[in-house]
């Protein structure tokens, strides 16, 4: 399956190599992880309602000092559900000009509104749910989409619209008076 | 050893792709109708009707949006207070909203893209 990032969650972890004397230990032989997360005073907490995570492996190149180098890039993704939650594993880069099957999408409380996680009628039947957090009033939920895929929260009704030929990308649109508004991605 | 020609190697590059979208393969396309009915097997009448009624609204907003014209004040101030209602009140206020858009649709008129 091919994936393209279009926002990460806000929780970062990483795991060092295996073997202690290995001088890429740290970098190409480290696994990064991310998911969802809210902000607790200076920490974030992870707080999930769905369990879930994405997992970058060092050795596909990915920056943790800099993840925003990863957005629209694609990657070849397997999907599994392991470990009690959902489990998405980017193994490597796809090649340059690939067309993503689904797209990698993150909806903040702060910024698109809370999402009805209980309600089957949220989301579109196809958009799947890898992970979501939620303490209090903030939320954030990670999401897998398809073109044309939507969901409605508190702040409106949202469609991921993909990327059209003149150079334009995939992103996340509100339904807004011009009908055209972006916002968060 | 005698090498391909570039068409050849062409065709070896295109066959694994093509088999990708091939039925059962990971980009194949949904079995039309009844994927689409196993899914929605689950969900409650109510819910159903108000998923369809938003599939629909989704797929008419896309229609507009690709033809760069505005839904309107009023839809789109209906659409952004519609959650708070109850399921049934949505369903009913999608399906108004989907009927006009529909009208707007069948005034488009026969334009080159119907040709």
């Amino acid at each position: 399956m091919l994936v393209q990032v279009l926002n990460f969650g806000s929780n970062w972890w990483m795991r060092l190599g295996n073997d202690p004397k290995d001088p890429y230990r740290c970098t190409r032989n480290a696994a990064y992880y991310n998911s969802t997360g809210v902000r607790c005073g200076s920490k974030i907490r992870r707080h999930w309602i769905i369990p879930g995570l994405i997992r970058l492996n060092g050795v596909i190149g990915f920056n943790p000092a800099n993840p925003t180098r990863a957005l629209s890039k694609t990657f070849i993704c397997d999907i599994t559900h392991c470990f009690g939650g959902n489990r998405l594993l980017f193994r490597a880069r796809a090649a340059q000009g690939s067309v993503p099957d689904s797209y990698l999408v993150i909806i903040r409380s702060d910024e698109h509104g809370r999402l009805d996680i209980s309600s089957s009628v949220c989301k579109s039947v196809f958009s799947r749910i890898i992970a979501a957090t939620q303490l209090r009033e903030q939320q954030e939920t990670m999401l897998l989409m398809n073109p044309g895929d939507w969901c409605q929260t508190t702040g409106g009704f949202w469609q991921l619209h993909a990327a059209s030929g003149n150079g334009e990308r995939a992103k996340l649109m509100r339904i807004d008076e011009s009908s055209s508004t972006t916002i968060g991605m | 050893m005698i090498k391909d020609s570039p068409q050849q190697e062409l065709v070896n590059e295109m066959t694994p792709l093509f088999k990708r979208f091939l039925k059962g393969a990971e980009l194949a396309p949904i079995e039309d109708v009844s994927e689409w009915d196993s899914l929605l097997k689950s969900q409650s009448p109510e819910e159903l009707a108000l998923l369809k009624e938003l599939e629909s609204f989704a797929q008419l907003w896309r229609y507009f949006q690709d033809r760069r014209e505005r839904l309107g004040r009023e839809i789109v101030n209906r659409i952004s207070r519609i959650h708070r209602l109850s399921l049934q009140q949505r369903t009913i206020c999608l399906r108004e909203i989907n009927r006009k858009l529909m009208e707007r649709v069948c005034c488009a008129g026969s334009g080159p893209q119907f040709r």
